[in-house]
């Protein structure tokens, strides 16, 4: 719309507090008032026309001396204060660039289209009972301009259907007809992206008054307009997406969610050793120039999550490819690979997940270089076999955007650096969609290069703890058992079951042990605790330097060490038991005769 | 002098002074039942529970104490200590765990009863040394109840 063209206007409001006491008494208007650019304090919507002239609230100025008013005031930007006490506003409100435009265009219209078109801006009958400012704004768009489409597309056509002046008709556009253009443009930006099959027509409503709007494609056609049609119109659309022959689309070209899909996630972490960048990475890296490099120092895992499809056909043949050499090398001999003991903060892998989730599916652009790809599938971890599955770029063509993990791999000459647990002796191609007939669909799949499989086997191997002094033979376990003192060994035979059993099935004895070991006097009790000495017992003896007195009548009795009151309270001296008599070194008979005098 | 040829569980070759491998009872064991002569075999007699790698630190141990004599038969009644060990069998045992405990096997297997000795004594300080970190130092699992943990802590054991 050419700004020169609109007749200037002035914004008229009463004196401060709604009065217009000065003023002179003015003829009734020639066209219909322009409506209030300040609301009535009263309420609101009301019409231009405030009733007689001679109201304290009726705007002095009229359309026909606008023209005459407004070479001295421009348009919305008058700030003289009026005379006779009108007071002329300088701005309203703020307005937004597109309320400009539909406040422009609306007076205008009012200015050249009369009364009866005053009353047909405030017509709601087209729009609906639920209004709202966005339709009305999006109807005087169409009215005066078409919105320049970020898409590109749906601009000019529109631009083109569009009334040329606003005095023009108003096709005015149903709320179907609303959708409709949305899904136009949506089109046309799908339509940018190549596609080998036929573009499909969209069908959209038709417009409910009045000819076809001109600006909605050459693909619209004619009828009845209403809701229902559009619903039907989403409906067929969605259709075609899910027919097969999109099937043979890319991935990033299949418009809508398919079973099977993978759902995709992804954890860094950081840490990670520096790769060198030959032919045991990925062959997918080097169709990412640069990407080794900048990720030298993390680990990029990605995380698949198979969901289950009931029909193996309605996976994508990708997919396909990957569960079938899943299943050659299942079938194969493939040693069972241990899962990575990542410290990735990575939080241990995700439960199996459940089989009913069909149809879920994220659609992910896989970007970047992916170290890991861990699929996690409905089955339990007792039941996961964990494979090795390669997959390289086809280095006659790039990646197409979204495939980058779903590629197959290379022909019959196979990967650059086999994985140990796969025979890729002929790898499938993409267009080999069967496989091995599994019942399962969920694999856990692992790749990383075969020099780091070899590495961290290694390195697992020398890391994790093997119970060496379980391998070793009783008899061994004796012999270095009795080499240890009388603490360690009631430490060693409170480590576990086994050795507790041979401890006491061999009768071990502890070096600095003092049961006497003189057949005579072996089975004597201990002086402390009188205890008698037992198979394998390293217990240590505990006892009470003074004795337990009695309960009394007068009082309670305690021992008299330690202050307890309970005459079964464990002993507060702590040793070694001693059955010794006598020292074993002196002789029998001078043991016999110590003994009688301790008695 | 004679040397003997010794196949490892590995399947390498080994080669060894007799005189050393004498020292293993074992081993002179099977030469007296393979009656070999001078000019002896070429077969090599094969130890399916040693490693190569094992059988030269024996024959190194083996060589080193070569002139030492027998050692006394046990007796129960004489302190049993683990400081007698000398320098050189310290520093010869300064490896890991894996290879200590396979030289114990090794020892056992062989019957060489010097080594087995000094390999037990070792291990025996490693414990004494570390008698609260047994279950974290040699990486046992403790598979008793908290039942039976009380019943050991009544009966003062721990």
């Amino acid at each position: 719309m050419d700004r020169g063209s609109l007749l200037p206007f002035q914004l008229w409001c009463p004196r401060p507090f709604g009065t217009y006491s000065q003023n002179q008494p003015r003829p009734p208007p020639a066209a219909a008032l322009k409506p209030p650019a300040c609301s009535d304090p009263g309420g609101g919507g009301t019409e231009p026309d405030r009733g007689p002239a001679h109201s304290e609230n009726t705007p002095p100025a009229s359309a026909a001396d606008a023209p005459a008013a407004s070479q001295h005031a421009p348009v919305l930007s008058t700030a003289a204060a009026g005379d006779e006490g009108r007071v002329l506003l300088d701005t309203w409100y703020v307005i937004k660039p597109g309320n400009t435009k539909e406040k422009v265009a609306f007076f205008v219209a009012h200015q050249c289209g009369g009364g009866g078109r005053a009353s047909s801006m405030k017509v709601k009958g087209h729009w609906g009972s639920d209004s709202s400012k966005a339709k009305r704004r999006r109807r005087c768009l169409e009215l005066t301009k078409a919105p320049p489409d970020p898409g590109g597309g749906g601009g000019a056509p529109a631009a083109d259907g569009a009334p040329a002046t606003p005095g023009d008709d108003v096709d005015l556009l149903s709320v179907a007809e609303m959708v409709a253009l949305v899904e136009q443009r949506a089109a046309l930006a799908l339509q940018s992206y190549p596609r080998p099959a036929p573009p499909s027509p969209v069908v959209f409503v038709s417009a409910e008054q009045g000819g076809p709007a001109k600006g909605l494609g050459s693909e619209r056609r004619s009828g009845g307009g209403d809701c229902s049609r559009v619903a039907e119109a989403v409906a067929h659309f969605e259709a075609q997406r899910d027919s097969p022959a999109t099937k043979g689309l890319r991935k990033e070209e299949r418009p809508g969610a398919g079973p099977g899909e993978v759902r995709i996630a992804f954890r860094i972490s950081n840490g990670r050793e520096p790769r060198s960048p030959d032919g045991n990475l990925p062959a997918w890296s080097g169709s990412r120039p640069g990407s080794p490099g900048a990720r030298a120092k993390d680990k990029i895992t990605c995380d698949l999550y198979q969901l289950i499809s009931p029909s193996r056909d309605a996976l994508p043949s990708t997919m396909e490819f990957l569960l079938a050499r899943a299943d050659e090398a299942s079938e194969g001999d493939p040693p069972a690979l241990a899962r990575p003991e990542d410290a990735p903060p990575a939080p241990p892998p995700p439960p199996a997940r459940d089989c009913g989730a069909s149809g879920f599916h994220v659609d992910v652009v896989v970007t970047g270089v992916v170290d890991e790809c861990v699929f996690f599938g409905k089955d339990g971890t007792k039941n996961v076999k964990e494979e090795t599955v390669c997959l390289t770029v086809s280095p006659e063509e790039p990646p197409p955007p979204g495939q980058l993990f779903f590629l197959q791999a290379r022909g019959p000459e196979g990967p650059p650096e086999p994985p140990p647990a796969d025979t890729p002796s002929a790898v499938p191609g993409a267009d080999d969609p069967e496989g091995a007939t599994d019942t399962s669909l969920c694999r856990l799949y692992r790749h990383v290069s075969h020099d780091f499989l070899e590495i961290r086997f290694k390195i697992q191997r020398l890391l994790e703890p093997r119970q060496y002094m379980l391998l070793l033979p009783e008899h061994v376990l004796v012999k270095i058992f009795s080499f240890l003192p009388t603490r360690a060994l009631a430490a060693l035979k409170c480590t576990c079951h086994h050795f507790k059993g041979v401890i006491e099935a061999f009768g071990v004895r502890a070096t600095d042990s003092r049961w006497n070991r003189d057949p005579l006097y072996r089975d004597d009790p201990c002086k402390q605790c009188r205890k008698r000495y037992e198979k394998g017992d390293v217990s240590l003896c505990r006892w009470h330097p003074k004795p337990y007195h009695h309960d009394l009548p007068y009082g309670r009795s305690y021992w008299m060490c330690c202050r307890r009151a309970d005459r079964d309270t464990p002993g507060c001296r702590l040793g070694l038991h001693d059955n010794n008599w006598v020292p074993p070194c002196n002789g029998g008979g001078r043991g016999r005769a110590g003994r009688e005098e301790g008695r | 002098m004679p040397s003997i040829r010794l196949q490892g569980s590995d399947g390498e070759i080994f080669e060894v002074d007799v005189e050393l491998a004498k020292q293993s009872v074992t081993i002179k064991a099977m030469l007296e039942d393979l009656v070999m002569d001078d000019e002896g075999d070429d077969d090599p007699i094969p130890l399916t529970n040693v490693n190569v790698a094992i059988l030269k630190k024996v024959t190194q141990w083996c060589t080193h104490h070569k002139d030492d004599p027998p050692p006394p038969e046990d007796d129960e009644n004489k302190e049993k200590q683990t400081d007698d060990i000398t320098v050189w069998d310290q520093e010869f045992l300064k490896v890991g765990q894996r290879t200590l405990f396979e030289l114990i096997l090794a020892a056992n297997y062989l019957d060489i009863e010097g080594l087995l000795n000094v390999t037990c004594k070792t291990v025996a300080s490693m414990i004494k040394e570390k008698t609260e970190e047994i279950h974290k130092t040699f990486t046992v699992e403790s598979d008793f109840t908290e039942e039976e943990e009380a019943q050991m802590r009544k009966e003062k054991l721990v």
